[in-house]
C-alpha cells in the first residue's frame, strides 16, 4: 500500500500522510467487509482513492497536445528488459506530476484511460498523451543512468 | 495491451522496494480511534437506556398501572344562551359515575402526599387566577353577567370534591389521579377564559367612552 501511495507522490512524506488517511478511513468502515478475502482489494481501493484526491489538489494538469508537444509514439522496443526493477520504481517516483500519477494508473493499477480520466477530472487524451510522456521519459531517465553506471 | 505496461504488472510485487519509516507506525496507530473508546461507549450507553426502558415498562407493567383512564373525558359545547359571553367554553363531566375497578391502591401517606404536591402546585395558580379576577374592574356588565362562568366554576368545584371522596373511598388509582389533574386544568382554563372575557368588554368600552363619561364599576363575586 505504502508503494502505491509513493509512486502516486513522488515523496515519502505525501506517501505516509495518505496512507495514514487511508488506514483511518479503512478502520471506521471495516464494518463494511462482509467477507475477508475481500479486505485486501478493498483497503488498495481506499489508498488509490486517496492517492487520487491527492493528486486532484496538487497537479495542475495541462493538455500537451495543446502546448505543442506533439507525442509520436514510438516503435515498440522492449528497452525495459535487463533493467532492474528497483531502479524503475526509482525512474517512476522522479517523473513530474501529472504524468507520474497517469503512469501508475495506467501501468500499475490496471486502470484504462477513460477511467483515469474520470477519476483525475482530466480528458481522455490528456490521460493518453500524458501518459506517453511518462513512457518517454522513464526511457530516457533509465537508458541515461544506465549508460553512466556502465 | 502496452507491453511496458503488461511487463510491469507481471513484476509489480518486484517493484515494491519501498518502506515506511519505522516510525511512521506508532504514528498512524496513535491516530487509529482505540477499540474502546466514543463508538463503543455510545453503543453500549444506548443498549443500556433500551434495557432500561425495557425494564421500566416492565416493572409498570406488573404494577397493574394503566397508561389511559377508563373513563374518557365528554367536551361538549355550552348551548348558546342569548346572553352567553363566551361560544367556546368547554367543560367535561368529571365526576366518576361508577365504583371504579379497585386497583392497587397506593398507601395512606403516599396518598396524601402525592395529592398534597398536586394542591399545592395547582391551587397556587388557581388562587393566583382568581385574585386577579377579582381585582379587575368590570366597566361594561356587572358581575351576573358573568353568572354562566361562575356556575361552571361551582360545579367544577363539586367535581373536584366527588373525586376526592373517590379517593377516600377507593383509594389513590391512576384514573382518579388523572381526573383530579384535569378538574384543576378545566378550572384553570375556565378563569383565564373569564379573564380573556372580561378585558375583551373592557377594552371596547375604553374605545367607545371618552375620559369624561362616567363609568360604572363592579367587581367579579367568585
Amino acid at each position: 500500500m505504502y508503494n502505491i501511495c509513493i509512486r502516486m507522490t513522488g515523496n515519502p512524506t505525501d506517501a505516509q500522510d495518505i496512507l495514514q488517511d487511508a488506514f483511518i478511513e479503512a478502520f471506521r468502515h471495516l464494518g463494511q467487509v462482509k467477507q475477508p478475502g475481500a479486505f485486501a482489494g478493498w483497503l488498495r481501493r481506499i489508498v488509490i482513492n486517496k492517492c487520487i484526491q491527492w493528486s486532484k489538489n496538487h497537479v495542475r494538469w495541462r493538455s500537451l497536445d495543446r502546448d505543442g508537444m506533439v507525442l509520436i509514439e514510438e516503435p515498440e522496443t522492449v528497452w525495459w528488459l535487463n533493467i532492474p526493477l528497483q531502479l524503475v520504481q526509482e525512474e517512476i517516483k522522479n517523473l513530474p506530476g501529472g504524468c507520474r500519477e497517469v503512469f501508475v494508473l495506467f501501468a500499475l493499477e490496471d486502470f484504462g484511460h477513460r477511467e483515469i480520466a474520470k477519476s483525475l477530472g482530466i480528458s481522455e487524451s490528456t490521460s493518453k498523451s500524458q501518459y506517453q510522456r511518462a513512457r518517454k521519459l522513464l526511457r530516457e531517465r533509465i537508458t541515461q543512468k544506465t549508460h553512466l553506471d556502465g | 495491451m502496452d507491453k511496458l505496461k503488461e511487463y510491469l504488472l507481471r513484476h509489480k510485487a518486484d517493484l515494491d522496494v519501498d518502506s515506511p519509516a519505522s516510525d511512521a507506525w506508532d504514528s498512524m496507530e496513535s491516530k487509529l480511534p482505540s477499540p474502546g473508546s466514543s463508538g463503543w461507549v455510545v453503543k453500549y450507553a444506548a443498549a443500556a437506556c433500551v434495557i432500561a426502558l425495557a425494564g421500566v415498562g416492565l416493572w409498570m407493567g406488573t404494577r397493574g398501572h394503566k397508561a389511559v383512564p377508563d373513563t374518557v373525558l365528554h367536551e361538549k359545547p355550552i348551548p348558546k344562551e342569548e346572553k352567553a359571553p363566551s361560544k367556546d367554553i368547554v367543560r367535561s363531566d368529571v365526576p366518576p359515575k361508577r365504583a371504579p375497578r379497585k386497583g392497587r391502591s397506593q398507601k395512606p401517606a403516599e396518598l396524601s402526599d402525592i395529592i398534597g404536591a398536586i394542591d399545592k402546585s395547582y391551587s397556587g395558580l388557581i388562587d393566583y387566577q382568581l385574585k386577579k379576577l377579582r381585582a379587575t374592574p368590570l366597566y361594561a356588565e356587572n358581575g351576573n353577567y358573568f353568572s354562566f362562568y361562575i356556575e361552571q366554576f361551582k360545579q367544577m368545584e363539586l367535581d373536584e370534591r366527588e373525586v376526592r371522596n373517590a379517593i377516600k373511598a377507593y383509594g389513590l388509582t391512576n384514573q382518579f389521579l388523572d381526573q383530579l389533574i384535569n378538574v384543576y386544568q378545566q378550572k384553570l382554563n375556565l378563569l383565564k377564559n373569564l379573564q380573556t372575557e372580561i378585558n375583551k368588554m373592557n377594552n371596547k368600552v375604553r374605545e367607545r367612552q371618552t375620559p369624561a363619561d362616567g363609568r360604572e364599576v363592579h367587581y367579579l363575586n367568585i
